[in-house]
């Protein structure tokens, strides 16, 4: 189980900013949504496809996302998911806190310069 | 609030994440299909690069919960669900814990009336009870005696700890009038007594503060009680002129009914208190009467009283050099001073209660880990499923809660009923009414209750719960159930409890005997008396018209003289003191020839004031000499008779008729020497007291007081002659108040009924704990035995031999018992030293004890033998090809 939650949050609020960063270009339902995911980051990220759920029912509380059952394109019945002004807001926040933090690591752990 | 809002939507929230996780494996498996696997292996592939669909979903579901109440919720409601599916387990469970909690919140009920329940007061930490302390330190009490008046008239002005200083002194009054003439127990108190405690009247006013000066004192406070029943609760009591002990009293104020200062019963009036010019002489200074109580000044503690209270007894000592040598005095909190006096006897029941409900525990964790060899299954599937370790624990503590908040339920019932019989038992004892009506269910004894349940609760369930959930998933289901591979751990735990169970089992045995043996051995003492077919009766001359000595005398020879020629009576005689029902009354002595000692320092004897036909009524023998004859009156010589005790003490190797002793009785200052005459059977004074005391007898024409007990021997039933006494006395005098008219076997079950309502609770305890222990040690040895079945079938179908296989078991049993009688030996050990707070000081030596405990000791080993015994024989006697297919 603890395996698990490793590959699962790569760091807290992570795959929240993913999921808002992908339904930002455009809404997909969560199949999609999961194999977009994977696809951009190159399979890089293991991430399990379930772990999506609850990371979108969060987002669904908070009102960054909203759902509304549509078709899909394999003509299944699928929740869509769609960003929110509050979940763009949100996005736009964390991404600069996000390149923040990262720029610091990536300082931190540059060689040679200090 | 979001959050109730999401409640009511929760089903369709639910039911569309199900949907749409369902329509992502689809997804998913088509696509995969559709690149060309199976759909089986397709199915697969999707559900490993999903993960765990269930824990998703929870987790996803997690997201609108306020989880840790609904989770609890959930283990209720699941909990709930198990207990009734398992109704056997669940009833057993619920009615062991609810015998231990009853027995428990039935003691405490008595404990907090009569030791939480402080006095109702104001700001009652700031009182103190003003004390003075026997150099003697001899028996119980010795550090609480109370105060002369003399030395409260210096101490009160001396001081500089207090606001104030009170006196108080109880004492009987016959409230005479309408109705029937009434003998009361009331307090005389200073008339600031009620501005140190800092209460004030329901109605009317308290003691002005000139009102304790003779001849302003005739002013009487009713309390609540006495107020409703002789005034029909009528405000216009106040003024009204009462007489009590002849002379009238103006009534000046009601007390409320919630006032109580301890428990020591609830006085029905109050009287200012006059101290008679020589109270307060310092030859007086040992008449010890008075009850004193201060509060302190602000900023002063009860140590700095205490220590201002030895300077100032110190300085008294070496003022009145000769009086009350060695005494000190001291100060402690009131509350203190109530606490300590339900002392040891109190701690000895508690102490008793909490094994039994140690037991209850111990006998349900065993059945937990019965079950939880049951249970491994499913617990098995919960953590397959994805719960956690602590979700399981926790869920078995909620199941434990369950069970033990239905036995509290359960048991405050039966703690109900409990105290009902407490408060009975200590009601056929007059004096003791009053304290059994301290003994109620109140919020605090519930409070108790329900804490007590829930700390039992995680008793018996912690250990269980971490043993159940200890799952080891893989062999538990492969093996499809069987659960022959249990934990090394589960057979330790139940190790551990059947030896608690035994040593807790011992000590309660242990406690229970070398109880009962103390009443069994003052019950086969004797009394030294013939108590069948004699009838009492207490007369407290009360009348203005018979103050003088010599009416006194008048009255009881007269009512003495009308009883005797009653139709059916024996013989008839009076004393001061009836053994056995009144408190003893103890006088310093002398002897004439020997070193004349200062009071303190002279030897003590129970004294008893007597008619001449007293002792033949009682039946008490006389040994040498005469009896004390109807020409031993007042202008006499004075005469005493003493009993052998008394002459083994003072006269070893003499002969103690003829000679001279002065009894210093009836706060005389100089009594005359009084010569024995006769010396006579011991008579026993109290139930508790195991030993002899010396005893002295004098002529009461020669020691006139008010207050006698009339004894009457008849030829038939004495309790039936109750009526005739009665008719004998008021033909005297009808405004006459008769108490307390009860036969002397009465007297004596009174006297020990304090005794036998805690006999009978201990034993009942004890003896609830006993059949618990034994249930529990017999039940976790047979299921033991059971589980090796398998094994005993192999070994036989090996060619153990059914002797061997017998006694490997049994040794396992009795090694446990051995460990188990260790511990409980060491547990016990205290009750070797042990003092009933009830039995004086005088226990049973040790060798005597000694017994007691052999035989708790042997009826314990013979439990644990049984208990292996029996189940081993069962497991034996199986056929091995059935054993070894029992599985």
């Amino acid at each position: 189980m603890t395996k698990e939650r490793e590959q699962r949050d790569l760091f807290p609020g992570a795959l929240e900013m993913m999921i808002l960063r992908t339904l930002k270009r455009r809404p997909l339902h969560g199949y999609a949504l999961a194999q977009h995911i994977k696809r951009t980051s190159d399979d890089l990220l293991q991430i399990e496809e379930g772990s999506l759920y609850p990371a979108l029912q969060r987002l669904l509380k908070e009102e960054l996302v909203k759902a509304e059952w549509g078709v899909s394109s394999t003509n299944r019945r699928v929740r869509i998911y769609r960003l929110t002004k509050a979940g763009a807001k949100h996005l736009e926040h964390e991404v600069s806190r996000f390149e923040r933090m990262l720029e610091g690591v990536t300082r931190v752990l540059a060689p040679g310069e200090s | 609030m979001n959050w109730l809002k999401h409640m009511f939507s929760r089903r369709k929230l639910y039911g569309e994440l199900s949907e749409e996780i369902r329509e992502h494996l689809g997804e998913m498996i088509d696509e995969m299909v559709a690149s060309g696997m199976s759909r089986e292996d397709a199915t697969h592939a999707a559900r490993r690069q999903f993960g765990n669909v269930m824990l998703a979903e929870g987790n996803s579901r997690d997201v609108w919960r306020w989880a840790p109440i609904e989770d609890f919720l959930l283990d209720v409601r699941y909990g709930a669900r198990m207990l009734r599916k398992n109704p056997g387990f669940t009833a057993v469970a619920i009615v062991t814990l609810a015998l231990g909690v009853a027995v428990n919140s039935t003691v405490f009920s008595a404990v907090n009336g009569w030791m939480l329940r402080g006095p109702r007061i104001k700001d009652p930490a700031r009182v103190v009870v003003i004390v003075t302390t026997d150099p003697r330190r001899e028996g119980w009490g010795w550090d609480r005696q109370p105060v002369s008046a003399f030395d409260f008239v210096a101490w009160r002005e001396q001081s500089r700890s207090f606001g104030d200083m009170a006196a108080s002194e109880w004492g009987d009054f016959a409230l005479a009038g309408e109705g029937e003439p009434e003998r009361l127990t009331g307090i005389r108190v200073s008339s600031n007594y009620f501005d140190v405690l800092g209460v004030s009247a329901a109605l009317g006013r308290t003691f002005l503060s000139r009102e304790d000066q003779s001849g302003r004192n005739q002013v009487v406070i009713l309390s609540h009680g006495l107020w409703a029943r002789r005034f029909g609760s009528n405000p216009k009591a106040i003024g009204q002129v009462v007489r009590l002990d002849g002379e009238g009293y103006t009534v000046v104020g009601v007390m409320s009914s919630g006032y109580r200062l301890g428990p020591r019963g609830a006085p029905q009036l109050w009287t200012p208190l006059v101290f008679p010019p020589e109270s307060v002489r310092p030859s007086a200074r040992e008449d010890r009467t008075l009850e004193v109580m201060a509060r302190l000044k602000p900023g002063i503690s009860v140590e700095t009283a205490r220590a201002e209270m030895e300077v100032l007894a110190r300085r008294s000592e070496q003022t009145y050099l000769g009086t009350s040598k060695g005494w000190s005095a001291s100060a402690m909190s009131i509350q203190h001073y109530i606490a300590d006096e339900f002392g040891v006897g109190m701690r000895l029941q508690m102490g008793v209660v909490l094994v039994v409900l140690l037991i209850a525990c111990v006998n349900i964790a065993s059945l937990q880990l019965v079950r939880g060899a049951v249970r491994q299954r499913e617990f098995a599937v919960r953590v397959a499923l994805g719960a956690g370790r602590l979700r399981l624990v926790r869920q078995l503590l909620v199941e434990s809660l369950l069970i033990a908040l239905a036995a509290g339920g359960l048991g405050l019932l039966l703690a109900w009923w409990g105290v009902d019989l407490f408060r009975r038992g200590l009601t056929s004892v007059a004096d003791n009414s009053l304290i059994a009506r301290e003994v109620t269910i109140d919020q605090n004894v519930i409070i108790y209750t329900l804490c007590l349940s829930a700390l039992a609760a995680i008793l018996f369930g912690l250990a269980p719960a971490f043993h159940q959930t200890a799952v080891d998933l893989h062999s538990t289901l492969k093996e499809g159930g069987r659960t022959s591979s249990e934990s090394k751990a589960r057979y330790r735990t139940q190790r551990v409890l059947v030896t608690a169970e035994i040593a807790l089992a011992l000590v309660l045995l242990i406690a229970a005997g070398v109880f009962v043996q103390e009443i069994l051995d003052r019950i086969h003492a004797g009394f030294g008396i013939d108590s069948n077919h004699v009838l009492t009766a207490n007369i407290s001359l009360s009348r203005a018209g018979r103050k003088g000595p010599s009416q006194q005398v008048a009255f009881f020879q007269e009512a003495i003289q009308r009883l005797e020629a009653t139709p059916g009576v024996i013989a008839a005689g009076a004393t001061s003191t009836l053994p056995l029902g009144d408190d003893e009354r103890v006088v310093t002595f002398s002897i004439e020839g020997r070193p004349a000692l200062s009071r303190t320092e002279r030897a003590r004897t129970d004294y008893y004031a007597i008619s001449p036909d007293y002792l033949r009524t009682l039946g008490i023998p006389l040994i040498r000499g005469r009896n004390i004859l109807s020409s031993d009156s007042a202008p006499a010589p004075p005469v005493a008779l003493v009993n052998r005790e008394f002459v083994r003490r003072c006269f070893p190797n003499e002969e103690a008729i003829g000679r001279r002793i002065r009894l210093d009785a009836s706060g005389l200052d100089r009594p005359d020497w009084s010569e024995i005459v006769g010396v006579v059977g011991d008579v026993r004074d109290s139930f508790e007291g195991r030993k002899y005391v010396p005893q002295a007898y004098e002529p009461y024409p020669q020691k006139p007081t008010s207050g006698m007990t009339l004894v009457v021997r008849t030829g038939s039933d004495p309790g039936a002659f109750a009526p005739m006494l009665r008719r004998a006395v008021w033909s005297v005098d009808k405004d006459q108040p008769i108490t307390a008219v009860q036969t002397m076997n009465q007297v004596i079950a009174q006297s020990r009924a304090g005794m036998r309502v805690l006999n009978i609770l201990i034993g009942t305890f004890a003896g609830l704990g006993l059949v618990l222990a034994a249930v529990g040690v017999f039940g976790v040895m047979a299921y033991t035995v059971a589980q090796r079945t398998h094994e005993i079938g192999i070994r036989m179908a090996l060619g153990a031999r059914r002797g061997d296989v017998l006694r490997m078991v049994v040794k396992k049993g009795m090694v446990l018992g051995a460990v188990g009688i260790g511990s409980g030996l060491a547990l016990a050990a205290p009750l070797v030293w042990l003092k009933l707070g009830l039995v004086n000081d005088e226990l049973l030596p040790f060798d005597q004890r000694g017994p007691v405990f052999l035989a708790a000791v042997f009826v314990i080993w013979l439990a644990a033998f049984l208990a292996s015994y029996i189940p081993a024989r069962r497991a034996t006697k199986v056929d091995p090809m059935v054993a070894l297919h029992h599985e």
